[in-house]
């Protein structure tokens, strides 16, 4: 099964993802905060990682600069969902090394499809 | 000292008079002398006129001498025998002994009595026999009884000689008349008698026959009479005189002197060019009139001193009362006792008092307040012993007491005088009112202005047109760490840097006070674009507000910074910024549950659990956006104090019961409140609100498992609710600003449990405007338990 990764602060948001990837046939990891996120990315190597911006612990910048920059990682998809849709925000993720980015409120449907299109480029294991 | 003083004056007082009465006589003397032309004219004819009478004796004496001779010969007995007898030859040796007595003579003749001529020495052939009986030389030695001196003529036979003739009759002893005996002299002889006289200024002196023929002078010849010439005229009639005429042969009027000469009937005249006399005059005067300016001006000046001498002495002499009376300020005299001997108008007038009644009167229990009169007294005493004196001589100022008990302001010069023994001392008083209300009304503006800017919450600082300092003010002490006497002078710029956001020094030039006092407008910063770096480090965030100082013609005297320390408004604007974040974060939140969730579930089937799943999900969205929305609502309508509140009492068990019922089944919450609770005096939604915040804090911020403790205690007229907890605890310094708007505590499980930093500040907003306050008691890890007060419905109830 193919993994992939959620963190987010809000556990409403992690429903809500965890949720929309359901019928996907993956297998969702969770964390709620940016310390538990990079810890499982490193132990499970997920093939894509969701993160919300403003988590406790590192944010999700500096989760992705992270993911990024570990070598066993560097195949691993990043998408940021975040409340913040400025510009900066946006550079900065792009900076940050991040694939693609969701801005909240975001349509299930086109994560859903998004993600199915990341998965499919990568053509998996 | 009164005596050498004196004396100088006196001095002066002579010499000036002296001068003026010397100044003032000269002067007269000299305008006397040239006062009119006339006067200056008579000075001069006079002269001449002395000299013509001169003259006129000078050639009578002249002529009669050879008129003697003439007449001596004529009545020579020998002589007039030869002329009876018509013995010509004879007489002939007669003739030229006359000549040769007199060479002078031209010639000398002889009429026979029909008047024909006899003989003639110088001898002239041509003319002896020829009938001269018309002439007057023969007429008038045959009229008068001497001698005769003739008019001027052209004598016969010898051309060029123009000769006047002296002649007399020759009668026999029986008085018959037998001929003429005549001598000629040329008229050139007469300008002998002129010669020894000169006249001044190109003047000259000039004779005319009885026929007014000129003897001497231009028209010297018989040609040309002048009998007619008023001057002449007047002479020749036997008178003198003077006057101004023109004269034969002279160009120009003349000044003229003119007498007679008598014993021959002819005119002297002494003549000068009327301009020349003049011109003399004229210098003469010019020459008197600078000296008499001169001494006129010195007279002057001599009389303007003497004019205030007199003055001087004049105010010396006048009697003190004089000066007194027309004095303006007041003026007190008193003796060696204090009692007033003098009490002028004007001390009237200022005191309120009658002179009459005064006079005589103690000066302590009259114009001096109570406060000094013992001072007073002990003043005048001590002086008079010792002679020491804090008074005498200087200008005091001191306080006055008016009859009717007011008092005011006075300033006093007093002097002492010894003149008749014992001393007296009189004092001059000046009403001081205006000039102290001046004064302070000065120094209360200057006051008013350094009160204004120490008054100012703003930090201000003044500097002249160049930059440096004036002033700070205490404001700017405070900020800056500069105090105004260090400041002072020195460039504001170099003791107030500026920082820009980018953290670089803004150059003297660029400053916002630089470019006030450039540009003459008013120039203001903007946000927090700016810091200021204090004396002792600190950056402080400002806000600058620059402007030129104009004075009211425009002209630039300076400049004036007015600077803010926007440290807490930055503080705010940060925290809204980070409210608007937190705000918009979790409105978005909600939100996307809402939106995705339902999204989801009108984009497939889902299993039924899943389905309530999503719909709880949905539901849990919107209570909490409905409670966001309620909090912002809630502060809004506190901070527009728009809340409206009902006060009422409140069955607090029963309030409390309300809210905890709400957590049943999800916490464990214990109640400890007394059986017999009071009614409190609140509104009750209100109450349960606070409660409800409260409890839900508890609840968010501690284990799921550990109990909450409500409880509710009496404490005199108030009631003391306390919720207390088992969860993470507050530092102090997360305490102190625990109850502000939008303040959140900064700790991952703060900011992961959410939340607006709301909740607490409506809480106290509530409590306080229900009369009641709330505090925390908190260690961090040990819990926290918030305590608010309310006031119960009765008191009085409370008692039974």
């Amino acid at each position: 099964m193919r993994k992939l990764l959620i963190a987010d602060d809000e556990d409403g948001i992690r429903s809500l993802v965890k949720m929309t990837l359901e019928s996907g046939d993956y297998e969702i990891l969770v964390a709620p905060d940016g310390d538990k996120a990079l810890a499982l990315a490193k132990q499970h190597r997920p093939e894509l990682v969701l993160l919300d911006v403003a988590m406790p612990g590192p944010s999700g910048f500096e989760v992705c600069r992270a993911i990024k920059a570990d070598p066993q990682l560097k195949e691993t998809k990043v998408i940021m969902l975040t409340a913040k849709a400025q510009d900066g925000d946006i550079s900065e993720g792009k900076a940050a090394g991040a694939d693609d980015y969701f801005t909240k409120p975001f349509s299930p449907v086109a994560l859903m499809r998004k993600v199915g299109e990341i998965f499919a480029e990568s053509a998996g294991p | 000292m009164i005596r050498r003083s004196d004396l100088r004056t006196r001095t002066r007082f002579g010499v000036a008079a002296i001068l003026v009465v010397l100044g003032f006589g000269l002067a007269g003397l000299v305008w006397q002398v040239f006062d009119s032309s006339r006067a200056r004219r008579a000075l001069v004819l006079e002269g001449n006129q002395a000299l013509a009478n001169m003259t006129s004796t000078l050639i009578a004496t002249d002529t009669k001498g050879r008129l003697n001779a003439v007449e001596g010969v004529a009545a020579r007995p020998d002589f007039v025998q030869h002329v009876a007898r018509q013995d010509w030859s004879r007489a002939e040796i007669f003739l030229r002994a006359l000549r040769r007595i007199d060479p002078d003579l031209t010639s000398a003749a002889v009429f026979d009595s029909e008047g024909r001529l006899q003989a003639r020495d110088p001898q002239d052939p041509s003319v002896v026999g020829q009938d001269f009986s018309s002439r007057d030389d023969f007429q008038g030695a045959l009229a008068s009884p001497g001698s005769y001196v003739s008019e001027v003529f052209q004598l016969s036979g010898t051309p060029g000689a123009v000769v006047v003739a002296f002649s007399a009759a020759v009668r026999d002893p029986g008085e018959k008349f037998v001929g003429v005996l005549q001598v000629t002299v040329p008229i050139t002889g007469f300008d002998t008698v002129t010669a020894g006289a000169t006249v001044p200024h190109d003047g000259s002196i000039q004779i005319f026959d009885q026929a007014g023929h000129g003897v001497t002078g231009p028209e010297a010849g018989p040609e040309n009479a002048f009998a007619n010439h008023p001057l002449i005229s007047e002479a020749l009639d036997g008178k003198s005189g003077i006057g101004e005429a023109s004269l034969p042969g002279l160009e120009g009027p003349r000044f003229v002197a003119y007498a007679p000469v008598t014993e021959v009937g002819w005119a002297v005249l002494v003549e000068q060019p009327r301009s020349a006399a003049l011109r003399a005059i004229t210098e003469l005067t010019r020459r008197l009139a600078g000296v008499a300016g001169l001494v006129m001006l010195m007279a002057m000046v001599a009389a303007l001193v003497l004019i205030r001498l007199i003055r001087a002495l004049n105010a010396e002499r006048t009697r003190v009362g004089d000066i007194l009376a027309t004095a303006l300020d007041p003026i007190v005299s008193i003796d060696h006792e204090g009692r007033i001997m003098e009490f002028n108008p004007a001390a009237e007038r200022v005191f309120g008092y009658q002179r009459e009644k005064v006079i005589g009167q103690d000066l302590a229990d009259t114009i001096v307040p109570p406060s000094l009169r013992a001072k007073h007294r002990a003043g005048l005493a001590r002086h008079l012993e010792t002679g020491e004196t804090k008074v005498i001589g200087k200008l005091i100022e001191l306080v006055g007491i008016r009859a009717d008990g007011s008092e005011f302001p006075v300033e006093l010069s007093v002097n002492r005088a010894d003149k008749s023994g014992a001393p007296s001392f009189t004092g001059v008083i000046r009403d001081i009112t205006e000039r102290k209300q001046a004064e302070d009304a000065l120094r209360e503006s200057e006051s008013y202005k350094s009160a204004l800017l120490a008054s100012i919450a703003e930090s201000v600082v003044t500097t002249d047109p160049s930059g440096s300092v004036e002033s700070i003010n205490p404001a700017m002490e405070r900020l800056s760490g500069w105090s105004e006497s260090e400041a002072k002078g020195r460039s504001y710029a170099e003791i107030l840097p500026v920082f820009n956001t980018r953290g670089e020094g803004v150059s003297p030039q660029d400053r916002l006070l630089a470019k006030a006092i450039e540009t003459q407008e008013v120039v203001a910063s903007h946000g927090f674009e700016l810091a200021l770096l204090t004396r002792d480090g600190r950056m402080v965030p400002v806000a600058i507000t620059a402007a030129p100082i104009l004075d009211d013609q425009g002209r630039l005297i300076g400049g004036v910074d007015v600077i803010r320390d926007v440290s807490h408004e930055q503080e705010v604007d940060q925290v809204k910024s980070a409210l608007i974040s937190t705000v918009s974060h979790e409105l978005r939140t909600p939100l996307t549950m809402i939106q995705g969730f339902s999204e989801l579930l009108l984009s497939r089937e889902f299993e039924p659990i899943k389905s309530r799943e999503a719909l709880e999900q949905i539901n849990a969205s919107a209570a909490r956006l409905g409670r966001l929305i309620d909090n912002l609502l809630s502060v809004s309508r506190i901070e527009s104090r728009r809340i409206v509140m009902r006060k009422a009492p409140v069955d607090l068990r029963a309030a409390i019961a309300e809210v905890t019922s709400t957590f049943d089944g999800r916490r464990n919450i214990r109640v400890l409140v007394e059986e017999k609770m009071p009614n409190v005096l609140a509104d009750r939604d209100m109450l349960v609100q606070v409660l409800t915040n409260l409890v839900s804090n508890a609840a968010k911020y501690s284990d799921h498992e550990a109990p909450i403790t409500v409880g509710a205690k009496l404490n005199g007229s108030n009631v003391e609710v306390s919720v207390k907890d088992q969860g993470i605890g507050l530092a102090p310094d997360e305490i102190a600003n625990l109850f502000d708007k939008f303040y959140r505590v900064d700790r991952p499980e703060v900011r992961e449990a959410g939340g607006t930093g709301l909740g607490l500040f409506i809480t106290k907003s509530l409590v306080e405007m229900q009369g009641g306050h709330i505090w925390i008691e908190s260690m961090p890890g040990d819990g926290s338990t918030f305590t608010f007060s309310l006031p119960l419905a009765d008191h009085d109830e409370t008692r039974r």
